[in-house]
């Protein structure tokens, strides 16, 4: 026990230091270890209800703290009440209907139909308890498979560790009952220990995958580009298994010996092998429902066409419930082609190898499989060849389009020695370890423990020894990366690992979704999940607001002049020009300078006060410290508008800007601002807009096909063209110009060296103020946001940079003055 | 005189499933769900043999490792069906 309650500590530090899954994770896992000592001592008839109310008192750290523990009590208490309907003495098939129509209400909650005064990531949490649980639990009251009783149901829903895991794998509750304590009590919480581990593992590989190797599809020029894509796209499922083997390692520290939830999926020799070992609970959740239930009611029309039905049956459900499952996380039912292609072309795959071993004898030994060369080399190609086929699969499924997955697939002709030599890698590695290691196929479901005679094959010490041994040493780099000091990449790396923000894609993906509604978008994106969980229905973006319209020109929309309104819970006011600033008149007074400030939402104050923007701030500065002289009134007219790129930046400075006579334009960029400037071209292409620019176009194609074709370089050469002509346009006009690159999230950090964007606005003859690293030395950039569910800088952030841009500007703007107005 | 259901069972098992294994290593209480030897086809052809040579009828729901893991297990479901206890 003291040994086990040794690594579950090391453990701790591990998520503790590393941040594994987050702050409520981490609590979770410090109340996980007090209660299982306490657990461990306890008398068996004790031990499921004190699980439950340890379960219960993680609601309220886990959830309650951070949402209030009101919320957390209509959690647990909407929970009771569908366990109590479950119960209720009346015929089975009226407690059906009654706990469908609770169910329809709580879908009408969750899809803001009906609002009603709780958090909104109650509900999330409170569908990754019941949606399919509860539908199990309904299974085995009707069948009468296993146990119930009041401790039981409540420790089966509430299970500890849910609480901090919308994605939570589907327990069998027969499982659930029938596995607890059927082994000894300290080789169940040693298997527990490992699997946490194993988790862990899991865990921080995603991360580093996510936060190191994931490219765009517009970056992918050439084989090895694309295998390169479809193997990361497809290693972020380690974020799944990573989290289900934490659960489960967790809820066996409690004494629940539930089987493995995934068994080296990457070896699998079939498609029906990879259904058996990708998701094993999901596999028996689908079969015990669906699968063998439509089965046996089909044989009336033979054996083979009841197959057929029951194998359509479980890939529809399997489908349906992925985006029900979605539906509850983001609130919206996302109906996305690629998940019916996907599951479509994979339950065909599966359906042929089904009928292929349902007419073949099947040869399974008692003793282990019996090697021969010929069907070891059978075996590696057959899993090389079930790989190959998954990832491209799996590459279709989480493909934004499938014109893009088209473009994607089409550079599998532009071969590559590098491409060669990676697909060579993935079938010697693939091949080896389906030798090696992707024998055992065998599913492992409910009662898997009960095949062994009692911890006849699990080695205590050698399992402790190792997870105790590799914790410790994991524990060690992250506390001290310098040790990784031969090579600075690898410290750098280890240094990213302890902290969890988004990838430039799923920043990028962010920033979208603040335009259009990208719920099919984010299905896949485990880190926007948070942030949409607790996102509130009456947090309306852009394009449902209140402060712009739409127009039938190239601005595609604008804000409405002299409104005032509430944008995202702040006061937006706008002039009579439709600039989100205090009025001005068209002409410039004569001793006036005049700065048009060009930018998006970050600009326009997305979600502030209008007094607070950095633009109000900095204007009244310059002017209250007479940086022009005594007599000289400067004015930054904000004509920045959200959702803005390079081309309608431009448009706005040539339709609007250049009436009120500027002498300086300062231009806010961004780090996705090359992606901006291809955003204004497919939007307005979207809208059959016309594109006043299209020599710009021409230009940018040109110079991106010289360099390979690849669509993000398209959205460089764009950018490149709209600040070449702006500051011509300027030039032309004797006016100054100034690039500032803002870089607001942690992943736009600078690596050490210029950005690119810099040396193309100093390249294009802008003055260029640099506050990419802005965000850099913060101890705490999450703080700065306007919300936890939206990145945009609050007040304070506003502040700051009115603060950073002064500075900078200052000498600048005094120096102009002067030229401008010697006297 | 009838065989008994468990020599029946073992028959059809190492012949449809275990095709060439030493018949003396199956024995009565051989995991046969949680050990790979029937898997969910197998499990389904399984019961088609078992509804079909002992006239009786199986739910969807006895198609588990509580009713089919082992011969023992799978004989005892066939008798409680004979007697109509189930």
């Amino acid at each position: 026990m003291v040994v086990v309650a040794t690594q579950y500590f090391i453990l701790s530090l591990l998520i503790l230091f590393l941040n594994v899954e987050g702050v409520s994770f981490i609590r979770i896992t410090a109340i996980g270890g007090i209660g299982f000592v306490i657990h461990h001592f306890l008398p068996m008839s004790w031990r499921m209800p004190f699980f439950s109310l340890l379960s219960l008192a993680g609601i309220a750290i886990g959830f309650g703290v951070p949402f209030g523990q009101a919320n957390a009590v209509a959690l647990v208490a909407v929970g009771l009440l569908l366990i109590g309907v479950a119960h209720l003495p009346i015929a089975f098939s009226m407690r059906l209907v009654l706990l469908a129509m609770v169910g329809f209400l709580l879908i009408a909650i969750r899809s803001a139909w009906i609002t009603v005064p709780l958090a909104p990531a109650v509900w999330p949490v409170l569908g990754s308890m019941f949606m399919f649980r509860l539908l199990i639990y309904l299974y085995d009251l009707k069948t009468r498979s296993a146990p119930f009783s009041f401790w039981r149901a409540t420790a089966y829903f509430f299970m500890l560790p849910n609480v901090c895991f919308p994605l939570f794998p589907i327990v069998d509750y027969k499982a659930f009952t029938k596995t607890y304590y059927n082994d000894d009590a300290i080789s169940i919480y040693q298997k527990g220990i490992t699997w946490i581990f194993r988790g862990v593992l899991h865990l921080l590989l995603y991360r580093f995958v996510y936060q190191n190797l994931l490219v765009d599809p517009g970056e992918v020029t050439d084989l090895a580009g694309v295998w390169h894509f479809v193997l990361t796209t497809f290693l972020l499922y380690l974020k799944v298994s990573g989290t289900f083997h934490v659960i489960v390692g967790m809820l066996h520290m409690f004494g629940f010996n539930l089987s493995e939830t995934h068994h080296l999926y990457m070896l699998s020799a079939s498609f029906t092998d990879f259904w058996r070992r990708i998701n094993v609970y999901w596999k028996d959740f689908i079969q015990k429902l669906f699968f063998y239930p439509v089965y046996f009611r089909s044989r009336r029309w033979g054996d083979t066409a009841a197959m057929v039905i029951a194998t359509v049956a479980a890939f529809a459900a399997t489908w349906f419930l992925h985006s029900y499952q979605t539906f509850w996380i983001v609130g919206r039912f996302p109906l996305v082609p690629q998940d019916i292609v996907f599951w479509g072309v994979l339950g065909g795959l599966v359906l042929a190898n089904v009928l292929y071993e349902s007419k073949a004898k099947q040869r399974r030994r008692l003793r282990g499989d019996v090697r021969a060369w010929r069907s070891e080399v059978g075996r590696a190609l057959r899993t090389v060849g079930t790989f190959l086929v998954i990832v491209l699969l799996w590459s279709l499924w989480t493909s934004a389009t499938f014109s893009e997955w088209g473009v994607l697939m089409s550079k599998l002709a532009n071969l590559t020695l590098a491409g060669i030599t990676l697909m060579a890698g993935i079938v010697v590695v693939i091949g080896t370890g389906a030798v090696l290691l992707g024998h055992s196929s065998t599913e492992r479901t409910e009662g898997a423990a009960r095949s062994r005679p009692p911890s006849a094959t699990f080695s205590f010490w050698r399992s402790a020894a190792t997870t105790a041994l590799a914790s410790s040493v994991l524990l060690t780099l992250a506390l001290r990366p310098q040790l990784l000091s031969f090579d600075q990449d690898l410290v750098a790396a280890a240094r990213r690992l302890r902290s969890s923000h988004l990838s430039p894609r799923d920043a990028q993906l962010l920033e979208r979704g603040y335009y259009e509604d990208l719920t099919h978008g984010i299905r896949f994106s485990p880190e926007l999940w948070g942030m949409y969980m607790v996102k509130p229905p009456d947090w309306v973006d852009l394009p449902y607001s209140d402060v712009i319209r739409n127009t039938s020109d190239f601005f595609l929309w604008e804000l409405l002049p002299s409104e005032e309104n509430t944008f995202k819970r702040a006061t937006l006011t706008t002039n009579r020009w439709g600039m989100r600033d205090r009025d001005y008149a068209k002409a410039k007074p004569t001793n006036g300078y005049r700065l048009v400030l060009l930018g998006a939402s970050i600009v326009m104050g997305s979600g502030i006060e209008d007094d607070e923007t950095f633009e109000a701030v900095l204007e009244q500065r310059l002017n209250q410290d007479a940086v022009g002289g005594p007599n000289k009134k400067i004015e930054i007219l904000n004509m920045a508008v959200a959702g803005y790129g390079t081309l309608r930046k431009l448009h706005t400075l040539r339709m609007k800007g250049l009436d009120f006579d500027p002498d300086a334009v300062l231009y806010m960029a961004h780090s996705r601002e090359a992606w901006r400037a291809g955003e204004d071209v497919r939007r307005a292409r979207r809208r059959g807009v016309a594109i006043p620019y299209t020599e710009l176009l021409e230009l940018a194609q040109t110079a991106a096909r010289a360099e390979g074709g690849a669509a993000n370089l398209m959205d460089r050469e764009i950018l490149r063209a709209g600040l070449e002509r702006l500051s011509e346009i300027c030039k032309e006009r004797g006016i100054k110009t100034y690039f500032t690159l803002l870089e607001m999230d942690e992943t736009d950090r600078p690596k050490g060296h210029t950005s690119p964007l810099v040396e193309m606005a100093g390249s294009a003859g802008m003055t260029v103020i640099d506050l990419s690293d802005f965000y850099a030395n913060l101890p705490d950039p999450k703080s700065l946001q306007i919300a936890p569910w939206d990145t945009h800088p609050n007040a304070k952030a506003h502040r700051m940079i009115a603060d950073a841009l002064y500075k900078q500007l200052r000498p600048h703007l005094k120096q102009d003055i002067v030229v401008r107005d010697p006297s | 005189m009838d065989q008994p259901i468990e020599t029946k069972l073992k028959q059809y098992i190492l012949e449809e499933f275990l095709v060439g294994e030493d018949p003396d290593e199956l024995t009565n209480t051989t995991p046969l769900m949680t050990t790979g030897v029937l898997d969910s086809i197998g499990t389904l052809k399984l019961v088609t043999f078992l509804e079909e040579q002992f006239s009786i009828t199986l739910e969807a729901h006895e198609a588990s490792v509580d009713y089919l893991n082992t011969i023992e297990n799978i004989a005892g479901l066939v008798r409680s069906k004979q007697l109509g206890t189930d």
